[in-house]
């Protein structure tokens, strides 16, 4: 599958699609998103901030603009540059990709405010849904079950005692958080005040806004989410990806269809995904997040109002551009999909790729891209913004990547992955690809049984795999090949090497 | 002069012994002829003892990267004269870097005592927040940060002078 092209067209008279939409993101979203709009025939602008000027978009954008900041990040973030180079280049509409602005209802209004469109849900609705505390209180009135939790201001005096009283483990989180930042688990009730600090200071520093939220922690549960598409009157649902392989609450490989959710069960977690849509007057892609026990319980954790990372692999099943259909309804197209004209074939599986030891505890590792190969085949897409003389900092979140496999079940779809991972190159960083071979051939995610636990309970299991001794010493063949000295030394005494026949020293 | 690489922390030594079309190279004391089809800088065909396999690899400074058999190799070369002269001279109480980042907060002073387990700093590594604990109780005796400084992996954050044994 080399295109997601399924959505269906219903251009009515009077809907306009916009003529110039600015790309609010960077690397591969910022691609993913240049892709849709050149499929709609819109043009495209990028913002860069000077470390990136070599990056892909830039180049292939039809117009590119550069931002600054005190640090890249802070760059896109700043709203007022991004409204300003709008206003200047006569844009239409903001797509604002994962993270950054994306769900930053502030910008969304201030966008409004200027005649811009805000290529996702309105404001209202990001700030109902983007806060754990109101979303909560909205999916308890919709009779969807919550998982039990209290949230208060990290400095109120009782805030331990009270955190304590709903049993361990907890799970702390910044209250207006989001993508795993902020989040951290307490066993016992000696770990919570230093744990309420950190979580404090993550929450104050990335959201503005120190509430801390502590929730009963499921040691034993998967992450199903939902995918859902509405246009303010009507959703509907792509069906569901699950997300358990995650280390620090962020996820490594999704896959939908979720494996061991029963047909009974997915129709169930998906009509109270629609429920919860339909009841925010949802206008665009979404996502509902859920708990799933092993007792068969769900639970509602959270809406991400945005386009998330793992989307290609509910592209992949149900063949629909998600990107584009967010495009549309932001530029005021109905749906034009029933629930039953989406069907979901064969099985899809991503792999994020990120720059990181994963085999010494996810640390991020920095350094320049020198070379990268990206596999192909059946069923194989790789989403990236890597580039060759890509300086990788910590400037920015490490992942680099993401290998969406599809098959026609998931078996396939895993044998692929495996080729796949092993035929990606990306030289002169190092990054998880072993990692994720490794994890592709465990039993637990062989059977499809990995819940939330799986990376922190069986990393023992996933260590660096030893080479062969022939792999061993091809590699250092290989070395001795391309050491640049060597090579020197080659070529400047080559009748020495042949007479003497043996180098001494 | 016999060239040196290591790969995940092991030293091999691999000499080379003939040129020509196929080499013959000793590895770790074995022999092993070797011949190598490029298809650029950064590509081609190896084959070692009969065996093929197809690579990539690129060098930055002091490391080769290379992919062989589907998985990624990072090769030091071992420069003889450096690998000579280092020596390790970190005490206990040395705090260095678990991953490049940049600091958050600073908790402590130079001259301040500090119990072994006490938090030092708060640094941010990819938007993850990690505090850095005190490796071992005595008197801080070097603060190498400052607040929004950035840092490397391994750079040497804090010192710590160990407590003597006979606390007064």
């Amino acid at each position: 599958m080399s295109s997601c092209s399924g959505f269906a067209v219903a251009i009515t008279g009077e809907i306009t699609m916009f003529r110039k939409v600015l790309i609010a993101n960077r690397g591969e979203i910022a691609l993913r998103v240049l892709r849709a709009l050149r499929d709609l025939q819109v043009l495209a602008v990028a913002i860069y901030h000077h470390d990136d000027r070599h990056s892909p978009v830039v180049a292939l954008a039809d117009e590119a603009v550069e931002i600054v900041g005190d640090s890249p990040t802070a760059a896109y973030l700043d709203t007022a540059q991004i409204l300003a180079v709008c206003a200047e280049l006569g844009v239409d509409a903001v797509h604002p990709g994962y993270g950054f602005l994306s769900e930053n209802a502030g910008f969304a209004r201030a966008l409004a405010a200027a005649g811009i469109t805000f290529i996702g849900p309105s404001p209202d609705v990001i700030d109902l849904m983007g806060d754990k505390i109101t979303s909560r209180d909205f999916v308890t009135s919709l009779g969807v079950p919550v998982p039990p939790s209290i949230t208060l201001a990290a400095d109120t005096p009782q805030f331990v005692e009270r955190a304590a009283e709903l049993g361990f483990p907890l799970v702390v989180k910044a209250s207006a958080g989001g993508g795993g930042k902020g989040m951290s688990i307490v066993r016992g009730v000696g770990e919570l005040a230093g744990t309420l600090r950190v979580a404090a200071s993550e929450a104050q520093k990335y959201f503005g806004d120190n509430r801390v939220y502590v929730e009963r922690y499921f040691a034993s549960a998967r992450h199903i989410e939902v995918q859902v598409l509405g246009d303010g009157r009507n959703v509907v649902h792509l069906g569901e990806r699950d997300c358990s392989v995650q280390r620090r609450f962020q996820k490594i490989v999704e896959e939908s269809p979720a494996p061991g959710l029963s047909p009974a069960k997915r129709e169930e977690i998906c009509a109270a995904a629609v429920d919860i849509a339909r009841a925010a007057h949802y206008a665009s892609a979404g996502t509902v997040e859920f708990l799933y026990t092993d007792s068969g319980e769900f639970f509602f954790l959270e809406m991400n109002t945005r386009i998330q990372v793992e989307h290609p692999v509910t592209e992949m099943v149900t063949g629909i551009d998600l990107v584009a259909a967010q495009i549309r309804i932001a530029a005021g197209e109905p749906l034009a999909l029933a629930q039953s004209d989406i069907a979901m074939t064969g099985h899809a599986i991503e792999c994020r790729i990120c720059a990181e030891d994963a085999f010494a505890g996810f640390l991020p590792e920095t350094g320049r891209v020198l070379y990268v190969s990206a596999p192909g085949g059946d069923g194989v897409r790789f989403d990236s913004g890597l580039y060759q003389g890509q300086r990788v900092t910590t400037a920015f979140d490490p992942m680099l990547a993401k290998l969406i496999v599809h098959g026609v079940d998931r078996e396939q779809a895993l044998a692929r992955s495996r080729q796949a991972l092993a035929g990606l190159v990306i030289l002169g960083v190092k990054t998880n690809l072993d990692y994720l071979g490794a994890l592709l051939d465990h039993p637990v995610i062989c059977a499809g049984a990995a819940d939330t636990s799986f990376v922190g309970s069986h990393s023992a299991a996933l260590t660096v795999p030893v080479p062969t001794q022939a792999q061993l010493d091809a590699v250092l063949a290989l070395a001795l090949c391309s050491d640049p000295t060597m090579k020197l030394l080659g070529a400047a005494t080559p009748d020495l090497y042949t007479t003497m026949g043996h180098w001494r020293n | 002069m016999r060239p040196q690489y290591r790969i995940n922390g092991c030293l091999h030594e691999v000499v080379p012994k003939r040129q020509g079309h196929t080499r013959r190279i000793g590895i770790d004391g074995r022999d092993l002829d070797v011949a190598q089809v490029a298809a650029d800088q950064h590509r081609g065909t190896l084959i070692v003892a009969g065996h093929r396999y197809a690579y990539h690899v690129a060098q930055d400074d002091g490391t080769l990267y290379i992919h062989l058999g589907g998985r990624h190799f990072e090769v030091g070369i071992v420069d003889e004269f450096q690998a000579a002269g280092r020596h390790d001279a970190d005490g206990d109480g040395d705090l260095r870097a678990p991953m490049p980042g940049v600091v958050e907060a600073i908790y402590v002073a130079v001259g301040d005592r500090v119990a072994a387990g006490q938090p030092m700093l708060l640094i941010e590594s990819m938007k993850l927040q990690t505090e850095i604990h005190a490796p071992v109780a005595g008197t801080v005796s070097a603060i190498n940060v400052e607040v929004g400084g950035s840092f490397q992996r391994n750079a040497l954050l804090v010192a710590v002078a160990a407590a003597s044994e006979e606390h007064p």
